[in-house]
């Protein structure tokens, strides 16, 4: 009898500490995920300001905007995946998110919006083949106004 | 002398056709000055695609909820009966057609400041929106801030009426600044931190706060190591004209609303203006 007792409890135990366990592995992916995101909108915040510096300054070339361009679109592609459920600053206190709940309430909405960016940078790279600077400034303005866009309604400043 | 009556009458009567032009109410420069004070931003429910000026916009503060209201020609919702006096009246003096006064949430503390010419283009611009029968949405409102006669008292501490006077020793380009920023984008209603009655605390002027538009952080836009000291004035012309800071990031939140409504829509003189004036802010720290 004794050692029945000593198994369920025993039992008990694995059970509450593999939950707290999972528990925070679940908090530990979070945090990842909040953290690669964050790093991955830097990262598309260094190529904006090569563009930016490119049309604006005259510095570097045509084919650092193509390269810089190919690097958002594909960053673009990757928002929806670090965007799961339960990774919004209604439901993470840490790491500071300024992920708002609207992205998962119009989540529809979201997904567009990193469509859209992904789209125009695309188009961006291709334009930037052409060397013209004109043309390079004026798709950027629309790169840039699909990063406000989906920041407008879905973040949070922290 | 025929030539000199001549030229005389001339340069009169040129004189007077400038000052007869000026005196005209314009609607295009109405509608730049619709951009430049940024009133979608409270009389426009953007989010659910309601018509321009028509109203309903919810604006949420410590003190309750505000609802924008209806800014189009409508007569019997709108301002449709309001004759140029009373219009002045509600930007000038802070107050209804039946002389109570309008809670600050409508900023009329910075809207004081406008030029006479300016009240006078907006008045009519805002008769050709599209009118829209669409009734005010009451405020909700916690005690005591329901009770509407409060607000003399919020008036005696910290409404100063008048239109801004230029200041002489500084450039052009600083008191268009100065104009755009304290009398028609009242950007302090967002970036200059409160006092417990909801005034503004104006000896930290523009150095942010925590208690901004949903709750969120404003940033301090002083040239303190804190806000912008490190942005030139063209940095801050390409923030206000597309969002994108000098790092590369893209504002969001309730600041993009206005570079997309509001600043992408001035000219680049004017927000190279803005530029000056905010470079020649007192630097504060904070939020």
């Amino acid at each position: 009898m004794n050692q029945d007792r000593l198994v369920r409890r025993g039992l008990i135990a694995l059970v509450a500490v593999s939950g707290l366990l999972g528990f925070a592995a679940l908090a530990a992916d979070v945090a990842a995920t909040v953290k690669e995101r964050q790093v991955l909108m830097k990262e598309m915040g260094a190529k904006t300001s090569v563009v930016n510096a490119f049309i604006k300054e005259g510095k570097g070339t045509a084919a650092d905007v193509e390269a810089a361009a190919k690097t958002v679109a594909a960053d673009a592609g990757k928002i929806p995946s670090l965007f799961p459920e339960g990774t919004g600053l209604d439901k993470v206190k840490d790491p500071l998110t300024g992920a708002k709940p609207e992205i998962w309430t119009d989540r529809a909405k979201f997904e567009a919006a990193a469509k859209t960016l992904a789209d125009e940078a695309a188009k961006l790279a291709d334009i930037a083949k052409s060397g013209n600077k004109d043309e390079i400034a004026a798709q950027f303005g629309k790169v840039g106004a699909a990063c406000g866009t989906c920041h407008t309604s879905f973040r949070q400043k922290i | 002398m025929r030539l000199s009556v001549f030229s005389f009458c001339a340069i009169l009567l040129s004189q007077s056709t400038v000052t007869a032009l000026a005196a005209e109410p314009d609607v295009r420069r109405g509608s730049y000055l619709f951009s430049a004070a940024g009133c979608q931003g409270c009389h426009t429910d953007i989010e659910h695609k309601g018509m321009i000026g028509a109203g309903g916009r919810e604006l949420k503060t410590p003190f309750g909820s505000f609802y924008g209201p209806n800014i189009t020609p409508d007569p019997d919702h709108g301002l449709g009966k309001w004759t140029l006096d009373d219009f002045r009246k509600a930007l000038r003096e802070g107050l209804r057609p039946d002389g109570s006064p309008y809670y600050p949430a409508f900023p009329y503390a910075a809207f004081t400041k406008m030029s006479d010419q300016d009240i006078k283009d907006l008045y009519a611009y805002l008769r050709t929106i599209p009118a829209v029968a669409q009734p005010d949405k009451p405020h909700e409102l916690g005690f005591p801030w329901n009770i509407r006669t409060g607000v003399w008292v919020w008036r005696t501490l910290y409404f100063d009426q008048g239109p801004l006077q230029e200041v002489a020793a500084q450039s052009a380009s600083y008191n268009r600044g100065r104009y755009l920023v304290e009398a028609l984008g009242h950007c302090g209603e967002c970036h200059t931190p409160r006092t417990s009655l909801g005034g503004l605390d104006n000896a930290r002027a523009y150095s942010g706060s925590t208690a901004g538009p949903e709750g969120s952080k404003v940033p301090n836009i002083t040239p303190h190591p804190d806000g912008i000291s490190t942005w030139s004035e063209s940095d801050i012309a390409t923030t206000l004209e597309s969002g994108m800071l000098p790092d590369g990031d893209f504002i969001g939140g309730a600041m993009g609303e206005v570079i997309t409504n509001s600043t992408s829509k001035l000219t680049a003189k004017d927000r190279e203006a803005i530029a000056v004036y905010l470079k020649s802010l007192t630097p504060y720290p904070g939020p």
